[in-house]
This record gives structure tokens, C-alpha cells and sequence, in this order.
């Protein structure tokens, strides 16, 4: 963001005008002349999160280009991401057809097609100005001060000054260099899996999972650099965590059910992983699964068969991980023969039990079988009950975290101290400070079973 | 050492060589002889390694001694006992031992007649001779192809394996990508044709890929570098590379843009201010005669950000077309499902007179999708085409796709030569 000194001097530029004063100008203006014109809001500030929202919504106005130079539209784009058309004398079948092809670039989002029970369109909403001029305006002066509101606009700063540098191969250098020196066993967090299959009523720990959360990552090594914005560069520094994180995990105390490691597919095929396997011998009985991702997979599929022989020829467990709702529409995970197949539960993939889909993604649980699915990131007990009544039985997510944390409080004498969010982030740690802020030590790992939530729900269907 | 140990190997006489010549020396002396076929093959993959099948082949191995019976274990890991009539009892007994190793596998666990009819095969020799032979001559042909297969893998994974200077790291990439923002690329750009060949006819050009040239590249900027050592910082200086191609085309737009053309990008590259300062640029006509091509590898890493792509260019009238795919990864391509035009399958030499289930396999999704959605690239060589033709391929691209197309200019200036 660099001005010019003319940008500067010349305060009437619009280029320096916000989206939402340019659209109030716009509306004073045209007030006296409101003959055939049309307004169009879209509401794309309700689209749900996404990583690139931001940036799909910018490309996604171009989509008006056509009506904004052969005819007198504008579109402004506002800060809350939201953007109102504004037409004049414009063929209604022309928006139309514009904002259908909005409609589909969002398609995935619901908001994208009417409301199933009250039919409202929750994508636009569309003012004839010349008979709604004044609601029109009053929205317009809403969006306006929005952006005015100091709350909010102090809220915008600190998202900006928190902005942080986007990785580029010499910051990628520097960072993978502060890795190789870094204990990284104080970022290693631990999170369970359970299996209800393993013993009637309850919901036994299979194994746990161990990774190294980002963020942390992050804070430690390039507080100042946003290391997931660069794919590509992300992949390649995530090869010399699998080296550190090897290293550190065959010296760790470990859990008797298991441990599961996350890594790079060039990884399993390399020395370290022989080495780390060496080790493990030693850990004897010592179950090891090994979690590998749909991008590193289809990258090279070969590699991924070499890795699986590999991984299986060390009596380690194959997982296929990172399998989401998308995936589930053109990937049939069966098909890489893992032992375990790791999907990651969300709103979306609910969606797949709606309409045409549910009984193709049936069919292809058939194929994966059940027993071979692990539903991941289970946030609530709406997602193991969605589990449940597709038959499945392994789980994991902040829901089997939080049952593990509420078993420990109700039978650990020295609880009445804790939260529950304590007990649980206690538990996530493998090393640091934060398990040693636990009252009572030999009871924070001590719990290895929940009771399961009760199989006999009728099946329900949502709607 | 592996090497070595291999060549040893080879130079004995194969253990299918040893059974046929074995089955011959069978022929005056059938009587009162037994064979079981036991297809270990058959077991899932983690339960026929190596050790599985000494312990397997152990139980026999009492029977051998005593003289009653030949042992020979095949290439593919199956066990083919040969045994006189009157050990009977003892080879049942050893059976009785193998089928319990592998008696978690589904194959026997699932077999409920105790007769485990898919796991053995039995032979009367003395009935069965012609039979037995004939299976022997098979298992020596098997065997030898699976051999040249091998050897063929090694090759290419030698010739992958070459070195090629120094790997890449973040400080070379950083280094690369300076030095790349001074130099000029303009003359590094190429242009490979993808032709319809049909039959015995002359290739006709149907669009042509414009890149850049990764070789001259790296003999221009950085000679000691193996720029694709590392796959994901080779991926990351392909996006810098897709900025670069962008300008470039934005530059000289109506000499090099003529006629349909494809270019390789990646997903983040369509998503960026280049792509719309070119989209600007191109004639609102013309992008139909653009194809973008994108790799598997980026549309599996994000599928989100592919569909959102997808959907965009295509809006804005591109055609799309999947590159990179391979018969391994063709199964997994639901080219309809994705949504692409077209998809790019990459020739395989070790597949060259390949019949069978591989070329069925790339017919069936040629009949699926059109004849004119299929590309088959990187074909260096005749045998290429020629399997393409066997799986009903239409498109092709490459080294001897141009030289035909080379042929052709010269059989065309010089007409006196056609009579």
C-alpha cells in the first residue's frame, strides 16, 4: 500500500474513497433520477468462512464486468464483502443472468439457493428504486455507518496490523533452519481416538494422534510470517517437521493404545522413517499408525503404494486422512486401500445425506467399509449421533476430548479446582508447562474409556 | 548390491524354467504322480511376503527330502507341488500347515467348503499331463514378461535417478526466482502441437501448448541445479514461471496467440491479479480457443479453490483440461465430476505393447468421454500411438507427434517426392 504523494494531496479521489461513501454519493445522486433503475444486494457477507473468501468474492465481480462497461451499472464491492448493483435501464434478464452465474461460482454454500422452507432468497435482494427508493437508502446507511462505527473500524485495523508477511523461499529457508533448532515437543499436542466397537456401551481410546499445531509452530519459529500462504512452500516445510517430529516421538513416553504421526509420504519412504522404526522396535508391542494426505497421495500414486507396502512391512497402521465433503464427491478413498480412512465431519458433509447424493455416499461406505471409517474434527454430539446412525464407530474431535475431560473431573478427588477446558488442554500437552499445572498428575491420562452415546436412535432424515 | 544380487539371480535358470523342463521329463513317467498348484498370489498383499512363503514353503520341505515330491516356487510367489501318489497323506498334512498360516486371509476365511478350492488347485498327471504342461509354458511366459517389466522400471527409474547437480533448496529456489526476474524468458518459450492422429493419416494439428521451457531454463539461469528435485519448490517456481508466461502473453498477443492454444497454470496462478489483467487482454471472442491446463496434484490439494476456479473460467468462456493424469490415477478421475473438458493421460513406455486390461481400461474412459476429450502426451516414440490407437485414443502430443508433423511440412513443400 504505497501512496502516491498526488493520491495524498488530492482528497476528493475517489480512489481513496471507501466503497460504502462512493454508494452513498451514488444514492444522493441518483435520487431525482430513479426511472428504471434497479438495485441489487447481495449478501455475500453470509457466505460461510472459507480460507480465500475474500479473494473468490473479488474475482466474483467481474461476473458484473460486461454490465458495468456496455451499460450504466456500477457495482461496489463493500467491506463486509457484501456488493450492491446499482442498474439503470439494464435488462432484468441481463442481471438476472449475471447474478445466476454469481449464484453458481458459490454454488457449494447454501446461502447460494432459496431458503428449503420459507422459499426467501438468501443470496439477493432486489429494490425497484423507484418505488423503494427510501428502504433502499436506509440499507445504504446502514452498510455505511457500519463501516464508519469506530468499534468496527478499530476491529479492521487490528486485523490489519496483525497481517502478517507472506511466506516466499527465503523466509521458507530462515524458518526451516529456527525448526531444526527448535524443541518442538513443547507445540506437540495429543488428541484420542476412540472406537465404540472395541466393547458394548462404551467408547474405548484406539490410539492417539499427535501433531504440531501451526499456529504454535508459528509463534515460535516466524511470529511475523503467515507460514500456511504459501501451499507449495508449506508442503516442503512440513517434510522437515516429519524429520523433527520422528525424532522427538521415538524418545516419548507413549500411550499403550497406540500413536498416530502424521507425515509426508517421502518421508515414510526415507532413512529417518527406517531409523524411527529401528527405534520403535525397542517400544516393543508399540502400536504406530501413520496418516498421509489426499495432496501428497495423488501427487505421486506409486509413491503412495510404495509407502503403504512400507508402512504395513513395519507392522505400522495405514490412514488416509484429510478426506472432507469435497473429496468424498470425486475420491473413493476404498480405492488407496488404507486400513483406516479418516473423514472429516462438517455441516457439508451432513449435506450429503440430502436428495441424490445419500445414496451414492451410502454405497460408498459399503465399498470403504464401515468399519474402516474414522469421523474426525466431531465438534458436537450432533456429529457423533450423524456418525452413529451411518454405522460408524471411531471417532475423534473436541466432543471426545471434552466426554474424556468431564469422565476425568467426575472421578479425579483434586477437581474442584478445574475447569473443564483446563483439564482438557492439560491433557492435549506432551511436555511445557501445561500439564504440570494439573492438581492432580497421575489421574490427567488415567482415563481411557467414555460411556457411548446410545445406539438405539431411530434413523432420522434430515430434510 | 541389489544390482548384483538381481544379476545373479537372472543368471540362474528361473524356478518357472526348472518346472517346465521338470513337466518335460515328467512325460514317460506320469503314473502314480500328483501336482497341487497352491496360488498364494491370490492372498492379500501383507500376507505372501517373502517369509510368508519360506514358512509355506517349509512344510514341504520334509517331503522333498524323502524324495517324494519336487517343491518350485514361482516368481508371482505361488508354490507348485509336484508329488508321488503315495505321499498323499503327507502332502495333505503339509497343506493342512500352509492353510493355517494363511487362514486369517479372506480367501480361506471366507471358504466354508473346507476344500479351499480357490487357494488350491489339484492335478492327476497321469490325466492331466497336457494340462500341467501347458500351465508350465504360461508360468515361464508370466514370468519373462514380468521380468522385462522389471527391468524396464529399474531403466526408467535409473534414468530418473540420474544426477543432475545439486538439489534444490529454499535458498537456491530464492536464488532462482531473483535471477528469473531479470532475465528474458520470451525466447524460452515453446510450442508443442496436439494432433489428431486417425488411422494411417497425416496428424492434424488441433491446439498447441505454449511453456516454457524448463530445460533452457536451467541452462540459462542455474546449470548445476536439479530444478525438480524437490516436487513442491519446483511447484512453487512453476507459479512464478505462470506470472511470467501471463506477461509474455500479454505482450506480444497477436503473433504467438494465433489460432487455440493451451497453457499451463496452477489453480492459485487463475486466482490472482495476472490472470485478470490478462483475462482483459484476451479478446472476449477468443477465450473459447484458450484451454487452461491444471495438474492433478493442485486440484486434489485444494478442491475447493479448483471448483471455484473451474466454475470462474469457465464463466468467462475457458476450457479446462486435467494434465498430469496416469493410468494409476485414471480410476480416480471422474472427468464429468470435475467438471473439466478434456484430460492430458501421460504415455508410459513401460506399457509399450501392453494388450489387455490396460488399454481396455483407457477405452472404456475414451468411449465414456469422447474421443476428442482424451489426450495421450509425452509420446516420444511410435509404440505410443500405436498403443493409444489399442485404447481408441485420438489425440496425441509429443517429441514424435512434432516429427510427424515435421514429416509432413517437408513432404508437403517438396510435392515432387509424393508420386
Amino acid at each position: 500500500m504505497v501512496l502516491s504523494p498526488y493520491a495524498v494531496q488530492s482528497r476528493e479521489n475517489d480512489e481513496l474513497k471507501s466503497q460504502e461513501a462512493s454508494l452513498v454519493d451514488t444514492a444522493r445522486r441518483i435520487a431525482k433520477d430513479r426511472k428504471g433503475r434497479f438495485a441489487v444486494h447481495i449478501h455475500l457477507s453470509n457466505l460461510r468462512p472459507h480460507p480465500r473468501r475474500e479473494q473468490f468474492i473479488r474475482i466474483a465481480t467481474r461476473t458484473f464486468d460486461h454490465l458495468v462497461t456496455r451499460m450504466d451499472a456500477q457495482v461496489f464491492l463493500l467491506s463486509n464483502l457484501d456488493i450492491m448493483l446499482v442498474t439503470k435501464n439494464t435488462r432484468m434478464a441481463d442481471i438476472d443472468e449475471s447474478i445466476y452465474k454469481l449464484r453458481a461460482l458459490f454454488h457449494e454454500d447454501p446461502i447460494a439457493f432459496a431458503d428449503p422452507v420459507t422459499g426467501e432468497d438468501r443470496f439477493c435482494t432486489w429494490f425497484n428504486l423507484l418505488q423503494e427508493y427510501e428502504t433502499w437508502l436506509r440499507i445504504v446507511a446502514e452498510l455505511a455507518s457500519d463501516e464508519r462505527n469506530p468499534r468496527r473500524a478499530r476491529a479492521r485495523k487490528a486485523a490489519a496490523s496483525v497481517e502478517l508477511a507472506g511466506m516466499d523461499p527465503e523466509r521458507l529457508a530462515h524458518v526451516d533452519a529456527s525448526l531444526q533448532r527448535l524443541n518442538i515437543a513443547g507445540i506437540i499436542r495429543k488428541q484420542c481416538a476412540v472406537d465404540m466397537a472395541v466393547s458394548p456401551g462404551s467408547a474405548r481410546i484406539i490410539f492417539e494422534e499427535y501433531t504440531v499445531s501451526v499456529m504454535d509452530l508459528q509463534r515460535s519459529v516466524a511470529p511475523d510470517v503467515n507460514l500456511l500462504s504459501d501451499r507449495w512452500l508449506f508442503q516442503h516445510l512440513s517434510l522437515t517437521l516429519d524429520r523433527r517430529m520422528l525424532q522427538v516421538m521415538a524418545r516419548v513416553p507413549l500411550a499403550i493404545e497406540g500413536m498416530s504421526l502424521n507425515l509426508n509420504i517421502p518421508t515414510v519412504l526415507s532413512d529417518d522413517f527406517a531409523a524411527f522404526q529401528e527405534r520403535m522396535k525397542e517400544n516393543e508391542g508399540m502400536r504406530v499408525l501413520v496418516e498421509l494426505q489426499p495432496i501428497d497421495i495423488f501427487a505421486d500414486l506409486d509413491a503412495y503404494t510404495r509407502a503403504r507396502a512400507a508402512i504395513r512391512e513395519a507392522g505400522f497402521t495405514v490412514i488416509v486422512d484429510g478426506i472432507n465433503h469435497l473429496a468424498l464427491q470425486f475420491i473413493d478413498p476404498g480405492e488407496l486401500e488404507p486400513d483406516i480412512v479418516k473423514i472429516i465431519w462438517s455441516n457439508e458433509v451432513k449435506d450429503l445425506l440430502i436428495g441424490e447424493r445419500a445414496e451414492e455416499f451410502a454405497v460408498l461406505l459399503d465399498r470403504v467399509g464401515r468399519e474402516r471409517v474414522l469421523l474426525s474434527r466431531c465438534d458436537s454430539e450432533h456429529a457423533v449421533r450423524w456418525g452413529i446412525d451411518l454405522g460408524v464407530t471411531k471417532f475423534q474431535g473436541r466432543y471426545i476430548d471434552a466426554m474424556l475431560g468431564a469422565t476425568t473431573m467426575a472421578i479425579c478427588e483434586k477437581s474442584q479446582t478445574c475447569t473443564l477446558q483446563q483439564c482438557v488442554s492439560r491433557r492435549s500437552a506432551i511436555g511445557g508447562a501445561l500439564p504440570r499445572e494439573c492438581p492432580n498428575p497421575p489421574m490427567l491420562n488415567a482415563v481411557r474409556e467414555i460411556t457411548a452415546p446410545k445406539l438405539s436412535r431411530p434413523r432420522r432424515t434430515d430434510g | 548390491m541389489a544390482m548384483q544380487a538381481r544379476q545373479q539371480q537372472s543368471a540362474l535358470p528361473s524356478q518357472e524354467n526348472l518346472l517346465l523342463d521338470y513337466v518335460h521329463r515328467l512325460e514317460r513317467h506320469t503314473a502314480g504322480r500328483r501336482a497341487v498348484h497352491v496360488h498364494v498370489s491370490r492372498l492379500r498383499p501383507e500376507n505372501r511376503r517373502e517369509n510368508h512363503v519360506r514358512i509355506a514353503t517349509n512344510a514341504f520341505e520334509g517331503l522333498v527330502r524323502e524324495r517324494m515330491g519336487q517343491i518350485f516356487t514361482l516368481s508371482n510367489a505361488d508354490i507348485f507341488f509336484v508329488f508321488k501318489t503315495e505321499a498323499m497323506d503327507e502332502a495333505e498334512s503339509a497343506l493342512v500347515r500352509v492353510r493355517f498360516l494363511f487362514s486369517e486371509d479372506p480367501l480361506l476365511a471366507k471358504d466354508l467348503s473346507g476344500e479351499a478350492t480357490d487357494f488350491l488347485t489339484w492335478y492327476n498327471i497321469e490325466q492331466d499331463y497336457q494340462q500341467v504342461l501347458k500351465l508350465a509354458q504360461q508360468f515361464v511366459h508370466e514370468e519373462r514378461e514380468r521380468r522385462v517389466l522389471e527391468e524396464a522400471e529399474q531403466a526408467v527409474s535409473k534414468f530418473d535417478d540420474r544426477p543432475k547437480g545439486v538439489d534444490m533448496t529454499p535458498q537456491v529456489l530464492a536464488k532462482v526466482e531473483e535471477s528469473l526476474s531479470r532475465a528474458d524468458l520470451s525466447n524460452m518459450m515453446r510450442r508443442q502441437s496436439v494432433c489428431a492422429i486417425v488411422g494411417q493419416a497425416a496428424p492434424q494439428p488441433v491446439f498447441s501448448e505454449l511453456f516454457i521451457s524448463i530445460a533452457d531454463l536451467r541452462d540459462t539461469l542455474l546449470p548445476d541445479v536439479n530444478m525438480t528435485s524437490s516436487r513442491w519448490l519446483f511447484q512453487h517456481l512453476t507459479e512464478t514461471l505462470d506470472r511470467r508466461m501471463l506477461s509474455l502473453l500479454n505482450k506480444n498477443d497477436d503473433r504467438s496467440i494465433t489460432g487455440d492454444i493451451s497453457i499451463n497454470l496452477n489453480i492459485a496462478t487463475l486466482l490472482s491479479q495476472e490472470f485478470l489483467n490478462f483475462d482483459d487482454n484476451v479478446k472476449a471472442g477468443m477465450r473459447g480457443s484458450i484451454v487452461i491446463e491444471l495438474q492433478q496434484v493442485d486440484i486434489f490439494g485444494d478442491l475447493g479453490a479448483y471448483m471455484f476456479a473451474r466454475d470462474f473460467t469457465h464463466e468467462r468462456g475457458y476450457r479446462i483440461c486435467i494434465d498430469g493424469l496416469t493410468q494409476k490415477t485414471l480410476p480416480f478421475i471422474n472427468r464429468e465430476r470435475l467438471g473439466a473438458d478434456m484430460f492430458k493421460i501421460i504415455w508410459d513406455p513401460r506399457r509399450s505393447g501392453e494388450t489387455g486390461a490396460g488399454p481396455e481400461r483407457i477405452r472404456e474412459v475414451v468411449q465414456r468421454n469422447g474421443a476428442m476429450r482424451v489426450i495421450l502426451c509425452r509420446c516420444d516414440n511410435v509404440e505410443a500411438v500405436e498403443f493409444g490407437h489399442r485404447s481408441g485414443i485420438q489425440l496425441f502430443q509429443g517429441r514424435y507427434v512434432e516429427e510427424l508433423m515435421a514429416n509432413e511440412m517437408r513432404r508437403r513443400q517438396m510435392p515432387g517426392l509424393n508420386r
